[in-house]
């Protein structure tokens, strides 16, 4: 259950983002004004420079905010808040 | 004012106030890891105190930070649109990964620092400590990159798209440590540790001035003043070497530093004065011979440009690349090289960007006096925290009431020689908003100006609101800790 709502999350975001491709912004003035994937990306070295820390460091955020979830899961008892 | 003047000002006044509460996040950060190992090491009960008390003002510091850091990144957007569509492609890397691999380390960890305590193993707990400290000094580094490279561009080229001109990433290395990275980042880290050192020297000499927390003010206090004095000593070389750098890749903030007109060899010290910019004057009050030359290149004979020939050498180089640029442009005419047109681009952005005038300076008062306020502040530091070494050599540094009072009135002093040096760094980088490749008054946005002046009322007007929660939360968490315990002698 608590895995479902984190998809359903997930989802609405790539429903989003599969039906507006490769749009970003859409321009009521005129569609040559859009902003795209393809128009306002960043150049390719950018683009590999970011894949490559993001491939390292995000497993490593969704990590220890897993931990932080696991530190303070379970039921809140009285036991004194030391802040 | 205009457009510009108002957006500059809304940007400067929110970095401003957003570089309140960097500084002591910086250095508490690790001061707080530090007694927390301490505490760890030693299993003394006086440290877990300190560290746990000292945790609960870096929060309302670190809160304080982050909400007045988020309005600038969008300030880039909606102030200084030009400025982010040329620059795009290389600040914008840094400010990503600061989030990715900074920020979220340090809000988590400070999260489980705070809250965790019995929850899990003082091992951890310390380990929370540390996380915090480089999450936070981890964004130091690489806003610091993309501040260095609008300082000292490396590791890019001008290139023409569909969507307009751009700086594209040529090197990422190059780019990230430019010329100044390393230095900029010592010598800001420092002044956190610096800031935070005199705060907690405060504190504790405000508890032993009223004679409350006794054990853990006296522990707080030599702890304090040992790092205080370890970091206060290095400032003084670090500045020097970064005053260096500046000479060797931004003279014309030198010139504006010392408030220099004219060119000089030997270039003397002007430790104080006043400029008047309409008579392209500066009116020194103390002058050493030589002294500059020597400071800026370890010379006294060295020569130092001054303001009026350095805008002329800039001046003749922006003629220099238009000329290349139409001698390239007769040529591609001829033999259409898609390699020439890149260098045609690139020639005629520097001769906009080099095409600068006496009147496009900025006040200039405004980068002599707050760097000359600020280097004397560093020594003041410095000197504060020897005497309280000498003090603390002879068993007298927890009862001296001068040296308290004189650490306890001197919290705000630090902050103000980082906003001080700031102002030096980034006014003194005008006319450019990246040095030498795009000026300021280029970058900004096409807003109504009546749009900027409400943003700027707004924005005054909340952080004005915010500063003053900041402050007597502080104080009002001092107070009830030193009030939480009886009087212990």
């Amino acid at each position: 259950m608590v895995y479902a709502s984190g998809l359903v999350n997930a989802f609405t975001v790539l429903n989003v983002a599969c039906a507006s491709f490769p749009v970003l912004m859409r321009s009521s003035i005129n569609p040559d004004y859009n902003l795209t994937i393809f128009n306002a990306s960043s150049s390719n070295l950018t683009l590999t420079v970011m894949l490559i820390v993001t491939a390292i460091f995000l497993p490593l955020v969704l990590f220890y905010t897993r931990y932080a979830y696991k530190v303070f899961s379970g039921k809140v008892s009285g036991e004194k808040s030391y802040y | 004012m205009d457009l510009l003047d108002l957006s500059r000002f809304q940007f400067a006044f929110t970095a401003i106030v957003h570089f309140i509460f960097v500084p002591l996040t910086l250095g508490l950060s690790v001061f707080i890891a530090i007694v927390k190992t301490m505490a760890y090491k030693t299993k003394d009960p006086k440290y877990d105190k300190l560290a746990m008390f000292l945790m609960k003002l870096f929060a309302v510091n670190f809160a304080a930070g982050v909400a007045t850091g988020l309005t600038m990144e969008f300030e880039f957007g909606t102030n200084w649109f030009t400025y982010s569509k040329f620059v795009g492609d290389i600040f914008g890397a840094p400010l990503a990964i600061e989030g990715l691999m900074a920020f979220f380390l340090e809000s988590t960890f400070i999260g489980i620092f705070l809250f965790g305590k019995g929850r899990i193993s003082e091992g951890m707990h310390t380990f929370s400590a540390w996380m915090v400290a480089l999450g936070s000094n981890l964004s130091a580094l690489w806003i610091l990159i993309a501040n260095s490279w609008m300082q000292t561009p490396a590791g890019y080229k001008i290139v023409q798209t569909p969507q307009g001109i751009r700086a594209q990433l040529t090197n990422f290395w190059e780019a990230v440590i430019n010329h100044t990275t390393v230095i900029r980042l010592l010598h800001t880290v420092t002044a956190g540790q610096i800031t935070a050192g005199f705060f907690v020297m405060g504190v504790m000499a405000y508890f032993l001035l009223r004679n409350k927390n006794i054990d853990m003010a006296k522990a707080g206090l030599k702890v304090a003043l040992i790092f205080t004095t370890i970091v206060s000593v290095s400032e003084v070389i670090i500045g020097d070497t970064a005053g260096h750098l500046v000479a060797e890749y931004q003279p014309l903030k030198l010139a504006m530093m010392e408030g220099k007109w004219n060119t000089e060899q030997p270039a003397s010290l002007d430790v104080f004065g006043y400029v008047d910019q309409s008579a392209q004057k500066t009116y020194p009050f103390i002058q050493i011979p030589g002294l500059l030359s020597f400071l800026a290149y370890h010379n006294f004979d060295a020569k130092v440009y001054g303001i009026k020939d350095l805008v002329t050498m800039y001046d003749q180089k922006a003629q220099n690349y238009a000329n290349e640029a139409k001698t390239l442009e007769a040529q591609y005419a001829s033999n259409p090289n898609p390699s020439l047109k890149d260098k045609i681009v690139a020639d005629k952005a520097y001769a906009k960007a080099y095409n600068i005038s006496l009147k496009d300076l900025p006040p200039i008062n405004l980068v002599f006096m707050p760097f000359h306020i600020m280097v004397g502040l560093g020594f003041f530091f410095a000197f504060v925290t020897l005497w309280g070494l000498y003090l603390y050599k002879k068993g007298t540094v927890y009862t001296n009431k001068a040296f308290l009072k004189t650490v306890l009135y001197s919290i705000p002093l630090p902050f103000i020689a980082s906003e001080l040096g700031w102002m030096t760094t980034e006014i003194g980088r005008q006319p450019w908003i990246v040095t030498g490749v795009l000026k300021t008054a280029d970058a900004v946005s096409f807003n109504a100006t009546s749009n900027v002046m409400f943003s700027v009322i707004t924005f005054v007007t909340i952080y004005i609101l915010l500063f003053y929660v900041y402050v007597t939360t502080m104080i009002k968490k001092v107070k009830e800790y030193a009030d939480t315990e009886a009087p212990s002698t």
